[in-house]
């Protein structure tokens, strides 16, 4: 086990391209680490994976919206996470001993991206009560509701690193209050590599990890990520007999957080029931993994957890057929809450359970 | 009936900022350790203590960050009226036989407005750094906070009515025979519902979710997110105190001093919600305010309805 | 605790919060901030009100505000084509017509206040005003508390219905359109309040 570092873990903001982003969960399993749920609460940044070329910007600006004193410290593919838990405490204590000096400037320049324009004595600008556009931006106009009602719309676009979404993609979203009237799903595209068995059982346990920290089980989503860190330790039969009634157990607690209740019911989509069935599915589908393995040794242990699971019968999502249609998913998240829409969004596993199509040309 | 001995303002102070200071202190160890366990991490009794001091430490080095034209001022106020909310709470609270801060007559309606007004402090956290997912986060622990005032309205009313006033010395009092955990069973699981709301963590941590990174928190940063963390602590331990006053009979109890009794019973109070804020998955605001009209609220008028009756 | 000095004191400070707070409603260009500073005039109100040994309306007074005035900034923020509220915008309508209203307004009750001959009979202590106030509230007023209350709650409980995603006329995420006016005719448009040709400006017509 590591040294724990004298301050305490250190809190960390990950940006992950699409990669490498499953992979980043096993961070939440480290307790030299607390994975911070908002850029502005860390003091390291840590970027894993090649990103896409236009999550630069993104990528600047989520390293501004770090506190003075801050690092970053990239994760390449292929290292280990020992060397980049290690690295990201050595620059926190670097951090600690010169605060000032070593804290990394800002990239991007800080700058009004909308200068003020105002002209009244009250800082309003133009004429009539609309206050014409003080800083640059428009007034806010009011949009149908439903019911009759009309309310101020606002578009905004979430990600590609927001933490309760997958790594690499976008929601652009029109909100009015915290309702979508129109959401747009945007994603550079991801294949899952088609191995089974260990391999998938590990992409399902950094899923659980990742959507136990969403509904806020943080505590179960780290003992989640330690169970795909000891899969990664190694796949042979006793660690996935362990895993797996490790695993068995976790569900077990899950029960008695009440989070079937809250899953039951939420995220419908066509054909697919709602979150809860598509969580007991992908939890059945993980642990049909880690058994099915066990029960073909001598197989060859690259394709041959796939076989099992389908020699079941039983549709199994983190082997997946169709991947997401990211259109109709934007489609049937009108009329949802925001937090519904991660919800279901994070009930689908994309990018961990199922691969992601590359994104066409955008229409507009 | 004990008479209430009003304290001298200066003692008043510090006894309210002692309780609160060393209660939130205890919250945040219970809380690293509980979550320490869930998450099968093995932390010794020495790395729990010094967990939250060293996190304390961390982000009173941290710059705070601003957002663009956020409202600052209603920034900063909304922990300070929070923490301030909570130590009006507690000091209508009989914290031993004959001490109380100001045990007024109509004590358990200051308590239930202290809850009331930390709704302002909810709306102006998710408000003021002009982000839209701390908006949208603000907006729907409103929705939420507007449903569960009212179930702790009827349920603290219901304590008062054995007790023939409403002042908490008195509603102690009145439990000399028989606590209102037992007299009235249904109250007990109310409130602890309502003190989630009020702290927002747990199954109603509808304020600074995850799900919406951060909440009305992710743009906090440093001194302030200390403050804002720090008055929750608070608020859980003043709002515990209240529970224990009014359900568990205060500092009633054999053989050890009323305060020990009254400091036993907060924290077993505090422990379960500590508990409870690490084990609950997040209930939506939806889901929340549906069950809140449709189940809480009929077996709050059931509680009350009781309680009347016994006392007529 | 209370001796007559520090009650007036207390009278005093309260009265000066609430009507500065009330002037600086006026004066600020923020939504919300106007909001909250009507609220801090009505808490001193209610701190007045409980000096007047009249607690338990004071403190009942507080939380009601609060959660009025709560609920005020809720709708002015979705309502008023306002970014979040955090735009400066003019607040006022017809000022100087308002403003004249409102100094003559404060000047008759200031002199009402002064020239009138009020009462000088100090209550005894705060005990038994709560029982008086439920035997008037159960007695002689019962028909029109019972008949408010009712009232209240079925507002409420409307309320929340119209706000569940059930909405008023079928689930949000199908469309939430209103039935036809004619059995098999086409459902009813939601525009006959709102501009078509979106995105226009809207009706901005409710300031209130």
């Amino acid at each position: 086990m590591a040294v724990r570092p004298t301050a305490g873990p250190v809190p960390v903001s990950v940006a992950a391209g699409p990669e490498a982003w499953a992979s980043s969960q096993e961070l939440r399993a480290r307790p030299e680490l607390e994975v911070a749920t908002s850029p502005r609460h860390a003091t390291v940044l840590v970027v894993a994976g090649p990103l896409p070329d236009g999550d630069r910007e993104a990528l600047d600006r989520t390293h501004d919206q770090l506190p003075h004193p801050r690092a970053s410290v990239a994760w390449d593919p292929g290292t280990a996470v020992g060397e980049v838990v290690a690295a990201v405490v050595a620059a926190d204590a670097e951090l600690r001993r010169r605060p000032g000096e070593a804290s990394e400037p800002d990239r991007l320049p800080d700058v009004d991206p909308n200068p003020w324009r105002g002209q009244g004595p009250h800082g309003q600008g133009g004429e009539g009560m609309m206050g014409g556009t003080p800083y640059g931006r428009a007034m806010a106009m009011t949009d149908e509701d439903r019911d009759g009602l009309a309310l101020d719309a606002l578009t905004v676009t979430l990600g590609p690193f927001l933490d309760p979404l997958p790594g690499g993609l976008r929601l652009e979203a029109t909100l009015q209050g915290d309702v979508l009237t129109a959401a747009a799903l945007r994603h550079p595209g991801l294949a899952i590599p088609a191995a089974g068995g260990a391999a998938a059982a590990r992409r399902g346990l950094q899923w659980l990890a990742h959507a136990l920290h969403v509904h806020g089980l943080g505590g179960h989503a780290a003992r989640a990520a330690a169970l795909a860190a000891e899969l990664g330790r190694g796949a042979d039969g006793a660690t996935r007999a362990s895993v797996e009634a490790s695993l068995a157990r976790l569900c077990r607690r899950l029960g008695r957080t009440g989070l079937w209740w809250t899953l039951a019911g939420q995220g419908e989509l066509e054909g697919q029931g709602d979150a809860r069935r598509r969580w007991e599915e992908a939890l059945d589908g993980i642990a049909a993994h880690l058994s099915g393995q066990r029960a073909g040794r001598g197989a060859d242990p690259g394709g041959g957890g796939g076989g099992a699971g389908r020699e079941t019968g039983r549709v199994d999502p983190v082997d997946p057929v169709d991947p997401v249609d990211l259109e109709a998913l934007g489609a049937a998240l009108v009329g949802r809450t925001l937090d519904e829409a991660v919800v279901t969004i994070t009930s689908l596993g994309l990018g961990t359970l199922r691969p992601v199509p590359a994104a066409r040309e955008a229409r507009r | 009936m004990t008479a209430a001995r009003q304290l001298h303002p200066v003692p008043a102070v510090a006894l309210v900022g002692a309780v609160l200071g060393i209660g939130s202190y205890l919250v945040a160890v219970t809380r690293a350790g509980v979550t320490a366990r869930v998450a099968g991490q093995r932390l010794g009794l020495a790395a729990i203590t010094v967990a939250p001091l060293r996190r304390a430490r961390r982000l009173l080095g941290q710059q705070v960050t601003t957002t663009e034209r956020p409202d600052s001022a209603t920034w900063v106020l909304a922990p300070a009226a929070y923490a301030g909310l909570a130590a009006l709470a507690l000091s209508v609270v009989p914290l031993g036989p004959g001490t109380a801060v100001a045990d007024v007559d109509t004590g358990i309606v200051v308590f239930g407005a202290a809850e009331v007004l930390a709704v302002v402090a909810f709306y102006l956290h998710g408000w003021s750094p002009n982000s839209p997912l701390a908006l949208a986060a603000g907006y729907r622990h409103v929705a939420a906070a507007l449903s569960y005032a009212l179930l702790s309205m009827f349920v603290l009313i219901a304590a008062a009515l054995p007790a023939q006033s409403l002042g908490i010395g008195a509603i102690v009092d009145s439990q000399a025979g028989l606590w209102n955990v037992l007299r009235q069973p249904l109250g007990l699981p109310l409130l602890l519902v309502v003190a989630l709301g009020v702290t927002a963590s747990g199954p109603l941590d509808l304020l600074d979710g995850t799900d919406l990174a951060g909440g009305g928190g992710a743009e906090d940063s440093g001194v302030q997110r200390l403050a804002w963390e720090g008055a929750r602590a608070v608020m859980l331990v003043a709002f515990a105190a209240g529970a224990a006053a009014v359900f568990l009979g205060g500092w009633h109890g054999p053989l050890l001093p009323g305060w020990a009794w009254m400091a036993l019973k907060t924290a077993a109070v505090a422990g379960l919600l500590v508990v409870v804020q690490v084990q609950g998955a997040r209930v939506s605001a939806e889901r929340f305010v549906a069950v809140s009209w449709t189940v809480l609220l009929p077996l709050a008028f059931l509680d009350l309805l009781a309680a009347g009756v016994v006392a007529l | 605790m209370s001796s007559g000095a520090a009650a007036d004191v207390a009278f005093v400070a309260f009265a000066l919060v609430a009507v500065a707070a009330g002037y600086r409603v006026f004066r600020t260009d923020s939504m919300v901030r106007a909001t909250f500073l009507l609220l801090a005039s009505f808490l001193a109100v209610g701190a007045i009100l409980v000096l007047l040994a009249a607690e338990y309306l004071g403190t009942a007074l507080l939380f009601m505000m609060t959660v009025e005035m709560v609920v005020m900034a809720l709708f002015m923020v979705m309502f008023m084509m306002n970014p979040a509220g955090l735009n400066p915008m003019a607040m006022v309508h017809q000022p100087r017509l308002a403003a004249g209203a409102g100094v003559a307004a404060g000047v008759a009750l200031a002199g009402v206040a002064v020239v009138a001959d009020f009462p000088d009979a100090p209550v005894a202590g705060s005990a038994g005003a709560v029982a008086a106030l439920g035997a008037e509230l159960l007695g002689p007023s019962m028909l029109v508390f019972e008949s408010a209350g009712i009232t209240l709650l079925a507002t409420m409980v409307c309320a929340v219905v119209l706000s569940a995603s059930r909405g008023r006329y079928g689930p949000t995420h199908d469309g939430s359109v209103a039935p036809p006016l004619d059995p098999g005719g086409d459902h009813r448009p939601t525009d006959d309040l709102v501009e078509p040709g979106g995105g226009g400006h809207g009706h901005h017509g409710s300031h209130s």
